[in-house]
């Protein structure tokens, strides 16, 4: 361990030398960083040297080098390595999100880019299930991580809606709000489904952080950049249907409707997968949800069909989608999403049939799947 | 494999809810029969592609299915109105239906 309390030294004093020999500083931090990694189970069971390597990390030597190589590098071994030893991170981690604050919430892209940043804020999310504190207070360390984020959003969000300002600009903001929904989404990253949340007490501020993203959804469609928003808000979904338990049913409807506002074809493709995910998790509790939705679901579907030639891929997406929700809706015993509206399940019969006849094959097996 | 017992459970499913209707009963004649029949002969179908093949082998399935619900009824069914009604001759419609009725998926796989 002296070997490796020199190294970090002797890097620390290669930072400060000259500028020539600053690349191969870089290149040092680099690889020391790469070697911790790798030889990580050291420390889980000799956790005693952890401190020193983490406080390097997540200061000059890593995280707020003023190199943005070396802080790039960091920030994802950094996250590697938080996951890696969960076991013995308690004892560090409040300490470590105190540290952490001025790299999750200061500065720009030059400074930590949108993906690096985000393996800080997966970082920080685990660090806070870890601390070995009252559910009560862990609730208290997400609020702080979620909280900034949530503010941020919000800010910009009415911002672009209540400003006047030209396209590239509201790009911008739109871009910019989406980070904050993503980085809210790693910080989540920790919890595998609604038992961890609950360990936390975090299950209020989740549905709290969800309903404020949900407002983003409001962004009037004539502001182009808002589907940016709206895909990060769908991605949040995704993760929060693993989070949450039914608390999240209540707020579906809302969002669900809002995203078959527009009839686009990457808009329902990557609908079709989170009204999936709904059946899958929440079985026949989903029919109340997606019936009255089934209407809109279909004329969309039908009128992007119906738009162009049978050859068109996104064409043959969008159909070969439509038949696997039938056929998931089958699976999760939520087939009443279709016999409570009786009006279009001819239509939808006679679309499955087609589909059985037509030139894709996979379509045309997921409609054989779906008969019987 | 994997594909024949999700077949089964959707069926089952299927039986459940829709199976009782008398709706049903229409759709399977009109729309569920003529695509098991005509979707594998149509041009579309390249059947020298696996994918396309899976596909035949799950209509296959599904008529089998069918025939497990229906029983001598559909037989008859295909074998004095169907298959007739499509010109194919009555030796063909035969063994179609024998094998429907005798053989296990596989037999009736490849008459399709």
């Amino acid at each position: 361990m002296k070997t490796l309390e020199r190294m970090i030294s002797k890097l620390n004093n290669n930072i400060n030398a000259n500028r020539a020999r600053i690349l191969l500083a870089f290149n040092r931090l680099v690889f020391i960083f790469l070697f911790l990694v790798r030889y990580s189970k050291f420390f889980q069971y000799h956790s005693e040297h952890l401190g020193l390597v983490l406080e390097f990390i997540v200061t000059s030597g890593g995280l707020l080098h003023s190199h943005g190589m070396v802080r790039s590098r960091a920030a994802y071994l950094f996250s590697k390595l938080v996951r890696e030893l969960q076991p013995v991170m308690p004892a560090f981690s409040r300490d470590l999100l105190q540290n952490l604050q001025k790299v999750l919430f200061e500065g720009d892209d030059e400074f930590l880019s949108e993906s690096d940043r985000s393996f800080v804020f997966e970082a920080a999310g685990y660090l806070a299930v870890c601390a070995p504190v009252s559910s009560g207070e862990k609730a208290q360390l997400f609020s702080g991580l979620l909280g900034p984020l949530v503010e941020r959003f919000q800010i910009d969000t009415r911002h672009v809606v209540e400003t006047p300002m030209e396209q590239e600009q509201q790009q911008i903001i739109c871009t910019r709000s989406s980070q904050y929904v993503a980085w809210a989404g790693r910080i989540t990253k920790c919890w595998k489904g609604p038992d961890g949340v609950n360990a936390c007490s975090a299950q209020p501020i989740l549905a709290e952080t969800l309903k404020y993203f949900m407002k983003g959804l409001q962004i009037p469609s004539t502001i182009e950049a808002r589907s940016v928003v709206m895909q990060s808000v769908r991605t949040f979904l995704h993760r929060m249907l693993i989070c949450m338990g039914e608390d999240i049913l209540v707020l579906l409807p809302d969002a669900l409707a809002i995203f078959l506002e527009r009839v686009e074809f990457r808009e329902l493709h990557e609908l079709f997968p989170l009204i999936n995910q709904i059946g899958a998790k929440f079985k026949e509790k989903t029919v109340p949800l997606i019936s009255p939705l089934l209407s809109q679901i279909l004329a969309n579907t039908f009128q992007l069909i119906d738009s162009g030639t049978g050859e068109s891929e996104e064409i043959k997406t969008i159909t070969r989608d439509f038949y696997n929700f039938i056929n998931q809706s089958a699976n999760n015993n939520s087939l009443a999403i279709f016999t409570n509206n009786e009006t279009h399940i001819m239509k939808i019969l006679s679309s499955v049939e087609a589909g059985a006849r037509s030139s894709d094959p996979v379509a045309a097996k997921v409609f054989f799947l779906f008969l019987f | 494999m994997v594909y024949f017992k999700l077949c089964f459970t959707i069926f089952s499913k299927l039986a459940k809810d829709w199976g009782q209707q008398p709706w049903f009963g229409d759709i399977i004649q009109n729309q569920i029969i003529p695509a098991c029949i005509l979707g594998p002969a149509s041009p579309n179908y390249d059947l020298k592609d696996a994918q396309t093949q899976m596909a035949i082998a799950e209509s296959a399935v599904c008529m089998k299915v069918l025939f497990e619900i229906h029983g001598d009824g559909l037989v008859e069914y295909l074998r004095n109105t169907y298959l007739p009604s499509l010109s194919i001759s009555s030796n063909i419609g035969g063994e179609y239906c024998e094998a429907l009725a005798k053989k296990e998926i596989k037999g009736i796989g490849h008459l399709h």
